[in-house]
């Protein structure tokens, strides 16, 4: 907000107007601005009934803005309008370094912050990988298909373990709006009716909600830097390869030519006339008749990409292998085995790995114990 | 040209389809066509459209809308050297019968031709081209004003949102169309939107929060605008913008003008985004385009006849039940527009707003009566 005449508040008309909304280009003061913020979230809530008394909420917690702010407002909410919530912050570590372990240590502030227990599951306790493993035997390309296939595992099978009956996580409107456009592009028609619900899996133990479903991205940096919330602002070192690039690029551009296309975005999706058959592919979950998770295949996404990685194809779930890439892997494997084999590396060296992740980062104490995934590494 | 051993230079790859004469026009990376066979492929696609999916069976009277650009000449082509005899012959094999009139809605006095190559081409006075007739808008929507011309101009630039401003100027040719075809008796009226097009298209109406009418991008046939309205066939809409590309190099002898450095003219502009987004996308995923419509292609079709989905009175899109919520109710008939043209046209979100606000009926006012009447009417 710049100029030298005082701007006053289009809500209170009373305060000196410190921002512009991006979402209704309202010129607001502090206060306004987190009714305004925290009102709209509650109404989301509301509409879509995307709470209930009693239930044990699992909040997705990665140390970044979206959930940063998701466990403030909750929380906040939750006091306010009394929704009898028991709430609990649910963490992945997927064993990136210099970026996830650094983002967890955020996730332990907030959880003496708001005094929400924290629960830590880690990628190499279910799967036997991390991130840093996968990306260097499938390369840059594809990883985000692991992170996100993984991830998703990884919160149900922790919210299993702590006994959560709803997961709540922190995408927001940007975020679906991109979504929305990377489904029409993979001309996926299922997911595209689905990815604009604010609640998925309704019929299943685990629902998941997204209470920020009609929250611009800015708008949540702008209420976390008001606010002066403790969150890890720095993006994931493999993110530039992902292919939401240009769709977000496209969601940014149109967001600069009229704000609302946002919302715009997300209300086409909700508005799509979808057949019944393509409804019924949607809603109809088994189970994945490998390691028991939910999953509308004989054989689920995570079942599929880890057989890939454990028998050195990464390309398995995602498409054609490399011959490189396989050798690669095919050696790493071999050198795990005789690591944890006998207690040293394949050249013969003592083995320090476990040294090396003495507890230099505090999330660390809440690392939980999870019983290993049965198409696991080593199992 | 030998090659890098000294050895016989490599053999000319052959058309991939007649496997005999030399391949010259090379389609999604791999296929090469001589200038017959990619002719008679092209053509075959807008048979497809005309006849099969659009209903033409001879004896019509049509009208192909001329934007100017390289995909409407290339539709032209087309119809004239492959698809069409005139009404009355005897009907040829792979040849309709029916009389077709070549026009272009002349909006604001701009240039005939969009494209330098149209230009180049039409200069040489090729057989297969009709005159094509130009039709001014201001003569057939705003005959009754004084200065029809300046009365478009100022209705246009009252609009400040750069998308409303070029939704309006769609608007206003399809509405020339309409009223042209109706007086002249024309039962079709033929689109040369190529696949491309209509993918940049269903881009942008989803970007406008028109994702209930997204399922209409995909049909050969549009017959939405009711009795004694023509129908809209698009003849391209299996045509890619590569195609079209190689067919015009073909008409102007030339190599295929490679695509340029992608610029967007008008970053305002939800329309011009969605361009240069398809673009990008074409070029890193040659399928991207293909994909778009298929996705479009898989939703649930409109029956025009029967389903009878309630439309915009401006813009035509098929309207969501949440965009109609109130209407009735409101006191401002201009609450029965869609929301696109509520935010992009009126400059209003909400029907409150739409009520209170002076520009959007002065912005009414100056539409033309057919559409005033449409609005009042809803």
């Amino acid at each position: 907000m710049s100029g030298g005449k005082k701007r006053l508040c289009n809500s209170c008309k009373d305060a000196r107007a410190v921002l512009r909304r991006p979402k209704t280009m309202d010129s607001l003061c502090r206060e306004c601005f987190y009714e305004a913020f925290e009102t709209e979230v509650h109404e989301t809530i509301m509409k879509y009934n995307l709470f209930k008394a009693g239930e044990k909420v699992a909040l997705a917690a990665s140390g970044g803005k979206d959930s940063t702010v998701l466990a403030h407002v909750v929380t906040t909410l939750n006091a306010r309008y009394g929704y009898g919530l028991d709430l609990l912050l649910l963490s992945i570590d997927e064993g990136i370094s210099g970026y996830r372990d650094d983002s967890l240590d955020t996730v332990k502030r907030n959880e003496e912050t708001y005094g929400i227990p924290l629960h830590v599951f880690s990628y190499k306790d279910l799967y036997g990988w991390t991130m840093d493993e996968i990306v260097e035997a499938v390369g840059k390309k594809n990883n985000c298909t692991f992170c996100g296939v993984f991830r998703r595992q990884a919160l149900d099978r922790g919210a299993h373990l702590v006994g959560a009956t709803k997961m709540a996580t922190g995408h927001n409107a940007d975020d679906i709006a991109e979504t929305v456009l990377l489904n029409l592009l993979r001309s996926d028609v299922p997911r595209l009716g689905r990815c604009s619900s604010a609640i998925t899996g309704d019929e299943c133990s685990l629902p998941r909600v997204k209470p920020f479903k009609y929250t611009y991205e800015k708008e949540i940096v702008m209420y976390a830097y008001f606010k002066r919330l403790d969150y890890f602002s720095t993006e994931c070192k493999y993110s530039p390869f992902a292919a939401r690039g240009l769709a977000r690029e496209f969601v940014k551009d149109l967001e600069a030519a009229r704000p609302r296309a946002i919302i715009d975005l997300v209300k086409s999706a909700e508005r799509l006339r979808i057949n019944d058959s393509a409804k019924i592919v949607m809603s109809k979950p088994g189970t994945c008749r490998n390691c028991g998770y939910l999953s509308s295949q004989d054989v689920c996404k995570a079942c599929i990409l880890l057989e890939g990685l454990n028998k050195g194809i990464p390309q398995l779930g995602i498409g054609k292998s490399r011959g490189g890439s396989r050798d690669r892997a095919l050696q790493r494997s071999n050198n795990e085995k005789a690591k944890s084999s006998n207690g040293s590396c394949a050249n013969g060296a003592p083995c320090d790995c476990k040294q090396s992740s003495h507890l230099t980062h505090n999330y660390l104490k809440n690392v939980e114990k999870i019983e290993a995934h049965p198409a696991a590494r080593f199992t | 040209m030998r090659n890098n051993n000294g050895g016989e230079p490599p053999s000319p790859r052959l058309c991939a389809k007649c496997k005999e004469q030399v391949g010259v026009y090379t389609l999604r990376r791999n296929n090469s066509y001589c200038r017959d066979c990619l002719e008679e492929y092209l053509s075959q696609k807008v048979r497809g459209a005309l006849c099969k999916r659009g209903g033409l069976i001879g004896g019509e009277k049509v009208g192909l809308c001329f934007s100017g650009g390289m995909s409407s000449l290339c539709a032209a082509y087309l119809i004239e050297a492959h698809s069409r005899i005139p009404s009355g012959e005897r009907r040829q094999r792979k040849k309709v019968p029916f009389d077709m009139t070549v026009f272009h809605v002349d909006l604001l006095g701009e240039s005939l031709y969009q494209d330098a190559r149209v230009e180049r081409i039409m200069e040489q006075n090729p057989p297969w081209c009709q005159e094509i007739e130009i039709v001014k808008a201001e003569d057939v929507l705003f005959h009754e004003q004084k200065a029809p011309g300046e009365h478009i101009k100022n209705l246009i630039d009252s609009i400040p949102d750069s998308t409303g401003r070029e939704d309006l100027k769609m608007i206003l040719i399809r509405e020339t169309m309409l009223e042209k075809a109706m007086k002249e008796g024309w039962s079709y009226i033929l689109m040369a939107n190529t696949a491309d097009a209509r993918a940049r298209e269903a881009v942008a109406a989803t970007a406008k929060g028109q994702g209930f009418a997204l399922s209409s991008f995909s049909c050969a046939i549009d017959s939405r605008y009711g009795e004694g309205r023509p129908r809209v066939v698009y003849c391209m809409k299996d045509v890619t913008q590569e195609e079209v590309d190689c067919l015009s190099s073909a008409l102007l002898g030339e190599d295929v003008v490679q695509q340029g450095d992608l610029v967007c003219p008008d970053k305002k502009n939800i329309h011009s985004l969605a361009d240069i987004f398809t673009k990008q996308l074409q070029m890193s995923n040659p399928g991207g385009v293909s994909n778009i419509m298929s996705s479009v292609a898989k939703l649930t079709e409109f029956d025009w006849e029967t389903d009878n989905p309630a439309c915009c009175p401006l813009c035509w899109a098929p309207m969501h039940e949440d965009e109609m919520l109130g209407a009735h109710a409101s006191e401002t008939p201009l609450a029965s527009v869609c929301e696109s043209c509520k935010v992009g046209v009126f400059g209003c979100l909400t029907n409150e707003e739409l009520a209170k606000s002076e520009h959007a009926s002065q912005i009414f006012n100056k539409l033309p009566d057919v559409i005033q009447n449409r609005i009042l009417n809803k």
